[in-house]
């Protein structure tokens, strides 16, 4: 189980979330935020935290947003663009900084205009 | 360059730890020394947690890389506090040492019912509770030793921790935790059949969270109980706990002999009983779907209904809002506080990264004028060396984690505890201590 960043953080990215994550596990891609499933601790204070309400648990992700679960889940298993290998586990955003890509289907995603 | 200040944190708990790591991080020549009462680090992480929740007690990885810096001492078992109760250390000995002292003890005080048949031994609260099935080495059990029918008291996530946490020990169902053999099986004695949760708020007003809830459902041969009529007619959305509830209240409660059941809208007028506990009665509240009081028969009563902070000497306290009176963590230039006694006990372990963070701002700030102050260059080690208290260091605390690490891989389970200060320095030196408790644990 883990918490997952969903559609209201595409284009936002206000990153309240980021600065009350207890162990750092919320990297920054290109249009939103991704957290590391392996990382995540599941203590909730990140979806507290985002004033978009983006953020839910894995459980409770609304059901035509369910595919951001996946989505999470590949950001960190696949190789991004651009990248040689998958980011894994880097055991904390500080130590990477901001990634600056995004995962092919969240690329793809409609601009609001 | 930063000023090289001697940075005090006491606490090792989350809101200390994340303060002592944002002094590292802004303060790049300063050194911090970080003081726990307890013989172990991180707090309610380790104490508070419910021992089912492993992943959020995995924070410890991060809050380790801290406390286990180089540029970090911890000093553990060393009380802060009035020398004429036992303390090791006063506050005003610290200010004198270092330039800034950051206070981040918590609250570790359970607010009690305050009604009539509270002093009954069979009433705890979750203070009492949580720390001893969470293997706190000066917790005990509660006094009554078996508790088939229990009510929890309380409309946030300890009252659901307690909740589960009995329920599952009851039947044998913790073997997935930290917890010691010791624990397990005091859990298991107690016998847990039945839970009643009792709540003043209505189901739209409960603190629960939908995680937490979540694990209830979870619990296997469990029947969930919710009255329909504590629900209002519109619908709430999906997602949130009301919306949870009252999925479960217009659901067959399910088959299983063990259950939790919940009271909403109602609070605890009495305990009755001769000696312990034997029955709880509950005054219908505003709103309640039948006014008419209700008797509960229970062995054990557990109030999850807000902790406190202690005052420390030599420091204000506000005794109505039960913390350090602060202005954005500043207690005044060279004394912060940090976490629970600084704001009240609320949010969640993250909450407390940016709490700290806010203090460290207010510590940052006045580091010129605190690196002009001069301090006594003596080391508090050598003091408590020379006073003969007994300090438990980083590498006793390594020690210590491998050995429950060990112990945990014998029984097929990540790490088991050791139960009470005397088995913990067992591990530790291979012999136990008859030293007496320090805590105030207080036997219910």
């Amino acid at each position: 189980m883990t918490y997952v960043v969903t559609a209201g953080c595409v284009d936002i990215r206000d990153k309240a979330c980021v600065d009350v994550c207890p162990v750092d596990c919320i990297y920054e891609g290109d249009r939103k935020l991704y957290i590391q499933p392996d990382e995540c601790i599941d203590c909730g204070a990140c979806s507290a935290a985002c004033p978009q309400a983006a953020i839910f648990f894995d459980e409770a992700v609304p059901t035509d947003q369910q595919w951001f679960v996946d989505d999470a889940v590949g950001f960190f298993s696949e190789v991004l663009p651009g990248r040689a290998e998958p980011l894994g586990m880097p055991g904390g955003a500080e130590f990477v900084g901001a990634i600056g890509v995004d995962t092919p289907a969240v690329a793809a995603l409609e601009r609001a205009t | 360059m930063t000023p090289a200040l001697r940075v005090a944190v006491i606490g090792s708990g989350p809101a200390g730890t994340y303060a002592a790591e944002g002094v590292l991080k802004q303060l790049p020549e300063a050194q911090v020394d970080v003081i726990d009462a307890g013989l172990s680090p991180f707090g309610l992480v380790r104490h508070g947690v419910a021992p089912d929740h492993l992943k959020i007690k995995s924070v410890t990885r991060v809050l380790a890389r801290t406390l286990g810096s180089p540029r970090v001492r911890w000093f553990g078992g060393v009380r802060v506090g009035d020398r004429a109760t036992g303390a090791d250390l006063e506050m005003a000995e610290l200010q004198r040492r270092y330039h800034a002292v950051v206070v981040a003890t918590g609250a570790p005080r359970g607010r009690r019912l305050q009604v009539e048949g509270d002093h009954l031994s069979g009433s705890c609260t979750a203070a009492d509770v949580v720390p001893w099935y969470n293997g706190h080495p000066d917790a005990l059990p509660p006094l009554a030793t078996r508790a088939r029918s229990v009510v929890v008291v309380g409309a946030g996530n300890v009252a659901l921790d307690v909740a589960r946490v009995l329920l599952k020990g009851g039947a044998d169902g913790l073997g997935e935790t930290d917890l010691s053999d010791e624990t397990l099986a005091e859990v298991r004695v107690l016998g847990a059949a039945e839970v009643h949760v009792v709540a003043r708020r209505g189901p739209e007003d409960v603190k629960f969270g939908v995680a937490e809830l979540r694990d209830l459902a979870n619990l296997a041969d469990v029947r969930l109980e919710v009255d329909p009529a504590d629900f209002a007619t519109a619908m709430p959305d999906d997602g949130t706990p009301v919306a949870l509830l009252r999925e479960w209240a217009q659901r067959e409660a399910g088959t299983g002999e063990r259950r939790i059941r919940f009271h909403f809208r109602r609070r605890v007028s009495r305990l009755h009983g001769t000696g312990g506990v034997e029955s709880v009665a509950l005054a219908a509240g505003p709103g309640a779907a039948d006014p008419r009081p209700l008797v509960l028969s229970a062995d054990l009563v557990v109030a999850a209904i807000g902790f406190r902070s202690e005052a420390l000497s030599g420091l204000p306290y506000d005794e109505e809002l039960g913390r350090i009176p602060n202005v954005a963590g500043r207690v005044v230039p060279g004394i912060y506080v940090a976490g629970w006694v600084k704001r009240g006990p609320q949010g969640v372990i993250g909450t407390n990264r940016l709490d700290a963070m806010e203090t460290v701002a207010a510590l940052v700030a006045d580091a010129p004028v605190l690196a002009a102050r001069s301090v006594d260059p003596g080391d508090i080690a050598d003091l408590l060396a020379r006073q003969g208290s007994s300090v438990f260091t980083w590498d006793d605390w390594l020690r210590l984690d491998a050995a429950e690490l060990a112990r945990g891989r014998d029984r097929g389970k990540l790490r088991a505890k050791f139960a009470g200060r005397d088995r913990m320095l067992a591990a530790l030196v291979g012999s136990g201590s008859s030293e007496a408790l320090t805590g105030a644990a207080r036997p219910c």
